[in-house]
């Protein structure tokens, strides 16, 4: 069949975030009237809006020539963006130091030509320099060691 | 009148040349340059990555750093360009065409070296442009009602993606679901929580600094991941900096025409840099007496585009500053930054503001000339840095990003904005739709809404204002009319041709 798949997509990411949005606006938030608007009177009028042409795009994409997405770095994609939740649930319990090293370790390995031997020269030097640029040097008020230490 | 120019430049010059201020300005532009240069990083994602350290400074400081960022980041766009055949964004993909076939001659010294006083040259005339065109346009903008200035918005939301590439409905579609995410946080009416998933911390309204990072740093990180297995780096040398005499005679039509086709459609919402940078180059093809020679290497080539690019993306300030409405990604992240530092963008941002607005005006000078007196004989360092592979430069930027939303107001919250936004980003990107769009619509979507209630409050209800209202009227008219334009099929092609570089 021919399907523009870049199109439709996209199409049905806007459908998504359309009725995320507009739902939960006509669930929870009080429209109002056009002179006195509530909360939930613009929300619900650009979610409507956007709906609209999102159902535009898809019904497009169904008449367009074939157009195929390029593959994902799915590996990449995974290293580098579960890099800020390791930050997130390291950063209280951790310190600093180690957080960075581990943050830095991950993002590494986005890339297929990482070693371990590459990794951990570059991720400990990179600690290093961020131990004393931001906490030492900027004053970033974080414990540069695990918290639990100082106990 | 002209008194009136030379007082406000004298008030900015005295206000950018304190040793603090021209620090900043020098650290900014270094700053970018550092992370501009890097291969597939263009100046969103530059000054993305860069906002954070600017928000501890006041807030002339942090925008004139943020604007020497921006030059950096944009000098560095042109290094790769011609060194490298690699544009860091799209208003330096003209630059390539002749800038790389002259460095493979062995002329990378002269084009990079053109590339530099051409848009020293254009910033000035700019530069001089926004002095005398902002306080008037100010003037216009202080008599808008709130209905006004909804319409006015809807307008450079429209033009904006009007005049951008790729595919009208769906930019359209980016800007919704950019003003739709601009609308979580605390309702300023009523203080009702929308759309907070019953937390506190998104009460807040998302993190713009994250959504930055997300939409524009990390996206194009992992954008450049999938050209990692093909991916080959051959450096042009550079021998001797020095354009000939020829050089320059040559280049003075071309810096000049390019330098007024530059500082005339930066003033148009979204056009700015990109849009002058093909019609420079394009215009130069026809008249120049040399046109033979474009595409191997003519310094026409690179001179005229490089010139508009400057003047453009100069001019680009106008509508920020003086209407608060940021005409692309660059002026939207500024806008933002603004925001952040409890500034409103808008008319009044000149009467209340008057040092920062003339400031800023000045170091954009300032920066055009560190530039050239700065970067250009460093180039040779910079080159390094063309050679610093993907996996040692996705661990820094990760590590500065990381750290620097979560510096802002330690919250871990913010921090995962960072992932979330990354994959939107990408995804999108993957799927044709520029994340521009979005984050202008992130940023104008509170002051629509604003506007909207105000507008719809003294008009008890009223929605025809917007058609007997001629000021509304002639607006929201103009913006149709583009958008049906744009959609016709014929034009259309038109227009995709424009941006198809020979």
């Amino acid at each position: 069949m021919n399907v523009n798949r870049r199109d439709l997509a996209s199409g049905l990411i806007f459908l998504a975030i359309s009725a995320v949005f507009s739902l939960y606006a006509l669930n929870t938030l009080p429209t109002g009237s056009s002179s006195r608007m509530g909360p939930g009177y613009f929300p619900l009028a650009v979610g409507g809006l956007l709906g609209v042409l999102a159902v535009v795009i898809i019904a497009k994409s169904l008449v367009s020539p074939r157009v195929r997405i390029d593959p994902w770095p799915l590996r990449g994609m995974f290293f580098i963006l579960i890099a800020p939740l390791v930050f997130v649930a390291m950063i209280r319990v951790a310190g600093f130091a180690l957080t960075i090293l581990t943050v830095t370790l991950v993002t590494a390995f986005a890339s297929r030509r990482m070693t371990f031997r590459l990794a951990l020269p570059l991720s400990a030097g990179l600690t290093a320099f961020c131990v004393i640029v931001f906490v030492w040097g900027l004053n970033l008020g974080v414990p540069v060691l695990p918290p639990a230490l100082n106990h | 009148m002209e008194f009136a120019i030379f007082d406000n430049l004298a008030l900015g010059f005295t206000t950018a040349f304190t040793f603090a201020n021209l620090g900043y300005c020098l650290i900014g532009a270094l700053l970018g340059t550092l992370i501009g240069i890097l291969p597939g990083v263009g100046p969103a994602a530059t000054i993305a990555m860069l906002l954070p350290i600017t928000f501890s400074l006041s807030p002339v400081s942090a925008l004139i750093m943020l604007s020497g960022i921006y030059y950096g980041a944009q000098y560095g766009g042109s290094t790769t360009a011609i060194l490298l055949n690699l544009p860091g964004e799209s208003a330096s993909v003209v630059t390539t065409i002749d800038g790389y076939q002259m460095a493979r001659r062995g002329r990378a010294g002269p084009a990079l070296a053109i590339a530099a006083i051409g848009s020293f040259a254009a910033g000035c005339f700019a530069t001089l442009v926004i002095a005398v065109f902002a306080p008037p346009l100010t003037q216009v903008a202080l008599m808008f009602g709130p209905a006004e200035y909804f319409s006015l918005i809807v307008l450079g939301l429209i033009a904006s993606v009007v005049l951008a590439r790729g595919s009208f409905v769906k930019a359209v579609a980016m800007i919704l679901a950019g003003v739709m995410f601009g609308m979580v946080g605390t309702d300023i009416y009523t203080g009702a929580a929308r759309f907070t998933l019953g937390t506190v911390e998104m009460r807040e309204g998302v993190a713009f600094v994250a959504l930055a990072i997300g939409m524009f740093g990390i996206s194009e990180i992992l954008n450049n991941l999938k050209f990692e297995r093909e991916r080959q780096i051959t450096i042009q040398p550079i021998n001797g900096l020095m354009p000939s005499r020829e050089d320059l005679r040559r280049s003075v039509g071309p810096v000049t025409r390019g330098t007024l086709i530059g500082s005339f459609l930066g003033i148009l919402p979204g056009g700015g840099a990109l849009l002058s940078s093909f019609a420079a180059y394009a215009v130069e093809k026809k008249i120049s007496p040399n046109a033979a020679e474009f595409g191997k290497g003519a310094i026409e080539g690179v001179a005229a585009p490089e010139s508009a690019n400057n003047a453009g993306s100069q001019t680009s300030f106008i509508p920020m500053l003086t209407l608060g409405i940021p005409g692309n990604a660059v002026m939207a992240l500024m806008a933002g930054a603004l925001i952040m530092q409890g500034i409103v963008p808008g008319p009044a941002v000149m009467t209340n503001h008057p040092a920062l607005f003339w400031g800023v005006i000045a170091s954009m000078w300032i920066g055009n000339l560190m530039l050239l007196v700065l970067n250009l004989p460093l180039v040779g360092l910079w080159v390094r840095l063309l050679r610093v592979p993907y996996f040692v430069l996705f661990p820094c930027i990760m590590a500065f990003c990381t750290i620097g939303v979560y510096g802002l107001q330690m919250s871990t919250f913010d921090v995962i904005y960072i992932s979330f936004f990354g994959l939107l980003g990408f995804v999108l990107i993957s799927l044709d739709c520029e994340p521009a769009p979005f984050v202008l619509g992130f940023i104008l979507g509170p002051m629509l809404e604003e506007n909207l209630r105000r507008a719809m409050l003294l008009s008890r209800g009223d929605m025809t204002i917007f058609v007997t209202e001629p000021i509304c009227a002639v607006l929201l008219a103009t913006a149709a009319v583009a958008a049906l334009v744009v959609t016709l099929p014929t034009i259309n092609r038109k227009r995709d041709e424009v941006f198809v570089e020979d």
